[in-house]
């Protein structure tokens, strides 16, 4: 136990607290820095620009937790179900974008989302011209387009934990289920669902973990843009930290994404467990 | 499950207090700096002696990359004992990470930093050495044109005051943002090169009645609207108003009746559909390499693109600076001598990094960078530029714009935020989600949290 606490204290808390205590300090990041208390969180707390990133993330959320888990969930049913053959190369396509590099994954929708990209050719041979759009540089479509990425990278995630929790729910139950005569719908409800408590928690905590430190792909496709329309609490921290030289702003804005991530990771645990 | 989380997150809390009271809780940074601003460094060093110096630059255009790599061969086959060691970023990785690096204990000696925010902070940690004495012994002073244009490197040694006192880089390239056009479709279209502000705008109806895109953009990397908007606030501004408010200088304000005017240009401009289809939607580079490709009739912007036009479409491709309303004296415009390069106060081969920084902007550095398809800040010895060229339009527009002292400094100088601030206002306006007014608001309140 000793020496995994020591890593861990050395590469997570040490760190951490380092950040805690920058986030006390007017700090450009080169000069020395000087102390200002609490005074980088009341600014962060009234800072409309911070609101708006983190109701961005809230949007975000729904992307990449709450579709992919409704997604997720549908398909095991159906496969489960039909008892479909090759489901192994079903799952491991769903599951390819999580091992793709978040840079590449940003790179290859940028393309596709350019005017002249593919989704825009595709829209207009089928006629429908009028939906064509500068996705990303649309202030309507900048902040969704960003979200169907984050849909299609944690789908397969949500849809490998949930067929791997179908397995370990007892055959029997489906065939009592089948016995009543339950159809797929009854089925899905009685068996499927409550089978899969705990996969739901920790796919719950994952992609809204993903969701709200999501980064890579806003920095490579739109950098914040149009206007203020997809930026996220991270991507602050970083122009704070590294390019507008406001270091303690960026280490506040970090420590309070951490207790709102934390929050959120403790509270989704005990829904699920006063459940069980 | 939950009882054992709350004690494991109670130890935590106790254990980052006994970290934070063993670290002895200094002030971050406070250690971070080198030495007090060290003397300049001799012309002459050891021959014999075998050393490495380390570059980080930003050059990762094409173009101007390769005439570093030329002119980094030659400095190493002139004093074989030195190896020169580059590192090449694009410039927002570059910008986000040279300030951690310059403060760094293996410090790059020779680095590019930035007009503005990022030169102050170098100056200000002591990460960068004068180069008065070095300047005097090369001769830096007049090589570049008007002593004047090394102004926005001379700071105060505290780093209170820009545009004056000691100098503190020099740049190898210059810059003049204008107008790019491609010749082909401006003939088809049945026109000559706009002599006169109107003529310029009704080039540009032209074109979009052709069904040309009058001015190709790539604005989904935020920056590149910007230089649309700095020519315009050049030609409708004073270039002393310009710079006042880009230096920082009390009483400045970009909320004026011109600046507004020149945000009403980029707002009609996007509402009539002059900037190319998507403009917010699409990069720069994909941008830049179909103007290369023939689409569109002009696209805003300076030097450092030249060769990815001049590249493909050859003398096909002219440049000029947007013109005046009358045409008869000279307009301003934005330009500025490029990124400097600094000599790190952590060097410890500061007679060498010196020499090497001499080597890669004197005039025979400044016949390489034209070999490259760029426009260097010296004037080149031994190079002719094709005069058909748009190189040979850029050069006359930088040498009689720099002479008559009426090129104006990038905006995104003014503020280490102003970047962010503008550009991100600029795509609002371009598609007209704020007013000129809300825009020329917005941006003065930025600069004011700065400079109040």
């Amino acid at each position: 136990m000793l020496p995994a606490f020591l890593v861990f204290a050395v590469f997570v808390i040490a760190p951490m607290a380092d950040g805690a205590w920058i986030s006390l300090f007017q700090w450009d990041g080169v000069t020395a820095g000087h102390w200002v208390g609490l005074d980088n969180y009341r600014q962060a707390i009234s800072d409309p620009g911070v609101h708006e990133a983190f109701k961005h993330s809230l949007v975000l959320i729904l992307f990449y937790s709450v579709l992919p888990i409704t997604i997720g969930l549908v398909l095991t049913a159906a496969l489960t179900y039909a008892r479909v053959r090759g489901v192994t190369v079903v799952q491991t396509v769903i599951f390819l974008p999580q091992i793709l590099a978040a840079v590449v994954i940003g790179i290859a929708w940028k393309w596709l989302y350019d005017p002249l990209g593919p989704i825009n050719q595709v829209l207009g041979a089928v006629g429908l011209d009028s939906l064509e759009r500068p996705w990303l540089g649309d202030f309507q479509t900048a902040l969704p387009a960003i979200g169907v990425i984050g849909t299609w990278i944690t789908t397969g995630l949500c849809v490998v934990l949930f067929m791997a929790g179908v397995q370990r729910i007892p055959l029997s139950r489906y065939e009592a289920a089948r016995v009543d005569g339950a159809g797929p719908v009854r089925e899905f409800f009685a068996v499927t669902l409550p089978g899969l408590r705990n996969e739901l928690a920790v796919a719950l905590s994952l992609t809204v973990i993903t969701a709200l430190r999501v980064f890579d792909i806003i920095y490579v496709t739109t950098k914040g843009g149009p206007g203020t329309e997809t930026t996220v609490p991270s991507l602050l921290i970083y122009q704070r930290a590294f390019v507008t030289g406001q270091v303690g702003s960026a280490a506040a804005i970090g420590a309070i994404m951490g207790v709102i991530i934390l929050a959120l990771a403790v509270g989704i645990t005990r829904v699920v467990e006063e459940r069980a | 499950m939950t009882t054992s989380l709350t004690s494991r997150l109670l130890s935590m809390a106790l254990v980052a207090c006994a970290i934070l009271a063993a670290a002895g809780c200094g002030s971050p940074g406070a250690s971070n700096g080198g030495s007090a601003a060290s003397g300049p460094a001799g012309t002459s060093f050891d021959t014999s002696k075998k050393v490495t110096i380390t570059l980080w630059d930003t050059e990762n255009s094409p173009g101007p990359s390769k005439a570093l790599n030329d002119l980094i061969a030659q400095f190493e086959t002139k004093y074989p004992n030195v190896t020169v060691k580059r590192t090449v970023k694009n410039f927002d990785d570059y910008m986000a990470t040279i300030k951690l690096a310059a403060s760094s204990s293996d410090a790059p000696d020779v680095f590019q930093g930035n007009e503005g925010s990022v030169d102050q902070e170098l100056v200000k940690a002591h990460l960068i050495i004068p180069l008065d004495g070095l300047a005097k012994a090369y001769g830096w002073n007049s090589m570049f044109g008007s002593p004047a244009a090394l102004n926005p490197l001379r700071w105060t040694a505290d780093g209170q005051h820009w545009g004056t006192g000691e100098l503190w880089g020099i740049a190898q390239k210059a810059e003049v943002v204008g107008a790019f056009y491609n010749k082909a479709t401006l003939a088809r279209l049945g026109l000559q090169e706009p002599k006169t502000f109107a003529e310029f705008e009704d080039s540009l109806a032209k074109a979009k009645a052709a069904g040309v895109p009058p001015i190709m953009v790539g604005n989904l990397d935020r920056w590149p609207m910007g230089h649309v908007f700095m020519v315009l606030q050049a030609h409708f501004d004073s270039p002393t108003a310009i710079a006042n408010w880009t230096y920082g200088r009390p009483g400045a304000t970009f909320d004026d009746a011109a600046t507004r005017k020149a945000a009403s240009v980029v707002e009609e401009w996007g509402a009539k559909g002059y900037f190319e289809n998507g403009w917010n939607g699409v990069s720069q580079t994909a941008a830049a390499a179909r103007f290369g490709k023939g689409e569109g009739l002009y696209f805003i912007t300076g030097p450092w693109e030249n060769q990815t036009f001049a590249g493909p479409l050859k003398d096909g491709v002219g440049f000029f600076p947007l013109p005046s309303d009358t045409g008869a004296a000279a307009a301003p415009t934005t330009g500025a001598l490029s990124i400097p390069y600094h000599i790190s106060a952590k060097s410890k081969n500061k007679a060498v990094a010196a020499a090497f920084l001499n080597f890669i902007a004197n005039p025979h550095a400044a016949a390489v960078v034209i070999q490259n398809g760029d426009l260097p800040a010296a004037s080149p010895q031994g190079a002719s530029i094709d005069p058909n060229s748009s190189l040979a339009s850029i050069s006359t527009a930088w040498v009689a714009k720099s002479k008559a002292g009426i090129l104006t400094p990038y905006l995104d100088w003014a503020t280490s935020t102003m970047g962010d601030t503008l550009f991100g206002g600029l795509q609002q306006l371009s598609q007209g989600k704020v007013t000129p007014a809300q825009f020329a608001a917005t941006v003065q309140k930025d600069w004011e949290k700065t400079h109040s």
